[in-house]
């Protein structure tokens, strides 16, 4: 309470001290003739609504409405003419920020005043952005409130917001504006329910998420590039310890090359951007932010059009996304089922020693990938090895092993184990049962070299059992 | 022993662990369920096996095994400080250890923590 009457003191000597006398504020009621004009005060500080209530109630020909929420002033500006909207910006369940957007939207000619605890030059543009033409800084300075609000009551025509009546131009403005501005943070889209957020980067769009489009970017990763969960998995927990992007860190494991990556994120943002396009009615504002963008996946604001106008014409993401994506399968590349397509893709691992695929008998199917005796001679005693693991992992009831890895002091071998019978210690026939080998030395980056191996030596399989049922 | 094996049990997805003689034979073990006595025996053909196809390779002695199952991952470790793989000489250890933990466990960890463990071992082996 010795707060409250300290804050409404000081607003009187304020008051006082600028010359705020009779005559000034008279000079306002004879212009207004006698008219009282309605201000709603939004902010979710009850002891700051009753001391500037207190402080507005000398006032002539003012009257001062207060809601402690966003959705309470919305009530309120539905049910009262209001002349002048003062609101905060952070408060519970609808903010200021979504406040603003929505007057800016509804009541284009409402003139809106927001106080703000962080008006850096930079916010105040944002809001100018949005409409806004009025900030007041927290704490406030009640003597400079007073004067912002005789001078916009008295000229209300040029303080009101200027927010564009097309929902589509009024998000391709904001857009537009940001670009100008090269200024980083999000576009924030909100109609009824559904939500959309923008993220800009330097003014360029870095991501678009619209609450009406469910595909998510595991879904676009895992459709169409040859990425499988377990990479983006593993990806994922990289990216979660050291902070990385995940975007560019597809990119350094090699899982996907940057061009494709960069199609097929600009095809899935502006699905998401045309979803957000084609809401009626939507509130827009810009936040911004200075958080820093660690990827140049970035796209400008005609590129983005570009493609949804591309979209529109062709139909559907997958159109446009496959052919720049999807890479050939090995059985694409090879007509005929060869070791060697493995080999080549296994020879660009790092660490990369040798490779061979293995009969459950321990004999090669073919020559390995680089000729090498010990290589030879060691590969029935590998395949040894996968029989043992197998038969311990059966007794320890965790089912069949199907990788082993040996580390030594200079190397790692790893074998994995691709068997369609059901007895997998046995081979019946008609059912595919090989072993691929591969050789690393223990420099360069063995996870994902192993990560990488696992994929390819899948992919052969499965083209070794297509091959198998086409012959 | 068995304390040094506890050490083992923090690790995330932890489900057994037994340090073995070179005879597969247990020396100590610490377990969420069974016993990993008879698995000792056949972790000792797979680690035998291993050295022998790391030995033809040329690449120096296979000591780590991990074996990748659908319900568990199988570590077996070996640590043998004798100048001669083939014989057990005085003063020296030569112990093997198997970790078993789920697959969705820390298997990293679980390489790192068996590496440092099993040398902890061997001073009451020599």
């Amino acid at each position: 309470m010795a707060l409250v009457l300290l804050v409404f003191d000081s607003m009187q000597s304020c008051i006082n001290a600028s010359g705020f006398d009779i005559h000034f504020l008279s000079k306002y009621a004879d212009q207004w003739m006698g008219k009282v004009k309605n201000i709603l005060v939004v902010d979710d500080d009850s002891s700051f609504l009753a001391s500037l209530i207190d402080g507005f109630s000398d006032m002539e020909n003012l009257s001062v409405i207060a809601a402690d929420n966003g959705k309470d002033a919305l009530s309120i500006l539905k049910e009262k003419s209001i002349d002048l909207l003062i609101t905060d910006l952070k408060m519970p369940g609808l903010s200021g920020f979504e406040l603003v957007a929505y007057v800016g939207r509804h009541y284009s000619d409402l003139p809106i005043i927001v106080m703000t605890a962080f008006g850096t030059p930079e916010m105040e543009e944002n809001f100018r952005l949005l409409g806004v033409t009025h900030f007041i800084e927290k704490p406030l300075d009640y003597n400079d409130l007073i004067a912002k609000v005789y001078a916009i009551l008295d000229n209300p025509q040029e303080s009101g917001s200027n927010f564009d009546v097309s929902a589509k131009e009024n998000l391709l403005n904001v857009l537009q504006e940001v670009a100008k501005t090269r200024y980083n943070g999000e576009v924030i889209v909100k109609c009824a329910e559904k939500t959309g957020r923008i993220f800009v980067y330097h003014g360029s769009v870095a991501w678009v998420v619209a609450s009406t489009f469910r595909r998510t970017l595991i879904h676009c990763l895992t459709d169409h590039t040859d990425i499988d969960s377990e990479e983006l998995q593993a990806v994922f927990q990289e990216c979660k310890k050291s902070g990385k992007n995940f975007a560019e860190t597809l990119i350094e494991w090699e899982l996907v090359d940057r061009d494709a990556l960069r199609h097929l994120l600009l095809a899935h943002i502006a699905r998401a951007f045309a979803d957000i396009v084609s809401w009626p009615d939507t509130d827009v504002m810009f936040v911004q932010e200075h958080r820093e963008y660690q990827s140049n996946l970035i796209y400008d604001l005609d590129e983005l059009l570009e493609m949804v106008d591309k979209l529109k014409t062709i139909g559907s993401v997958e159109a446009i996304i496959n052919p720049g994506v999807e890479k050939p399968s090995l059985l694409q590349k090879n007509s005929e089922l060869r070791t060697e397509a493995l080999f080549e893709s296994l020879d660009l691992l790092e660490g990369f020693v040798n490779a061979g695929v293995v009969s459950p008998s321990g004999a090669l199917l073919s020559a390995p990938a680089k000729s090498n005796q010990n290589f030879e001679a060691a590969v029935s005693s590998i395949n040894d090895v996968v029989l043992a693991a197998q038969r311990l992992t059966v007794a320890a009831g965790c089912g069949t092993g199907d990788t082993v890895e040996i580390t030594s002091k200079d190397a790692s071998i790893l074998a994995l184990c691709f068997n369609e019978n059901e007895d997998l210690l046995n081979t019946l026939p008609g059912k595919a049962h090989v072993h691929v080998v591969l050789v690393l030395s223990n420099l360069g980056n063995q996870v994902l070299a192993k990560l990488k191996y696992r994929k390819y030596a899948k992919r052969f399989f499965q083209d070794f059992l297509r091959a198998g049922k086409d012959g | 022993m068995k304390e040094l094996i506890e050490k083992l049990k923090s690790i995330d997805g932890f489900i057994a662990a037994g340090a073995f003689s070179p005879n597969g034979e247990m020396l100590a073990e610490v377990t969420m369920g069974s016993s990993l006595a008879e698995l000792g025996a056949l972790a000792n053909d797979v680690l035998l096996k291993s050295q022998k196809t790391t030995d033809i390779m040329g690449v120096g002695r296979g000591n780590m095994i991990h074996i990748t199952a659908p319900k568990a991952n199988i570590l077996v470790r070996c640590l043998n400080e004798n100048t001669d793989f083939a014989a057990n000489e005085p003063g020296r250890a030569h112990v093997h250890m198997v970790l078993v933990i789920t697959p969705e466990g820390n298997v990293a960890l679980g390489k790192m923590r068996l590496e440092k463990v099993i040398l902890e071992l061997a001073p009451a082996l020599r």
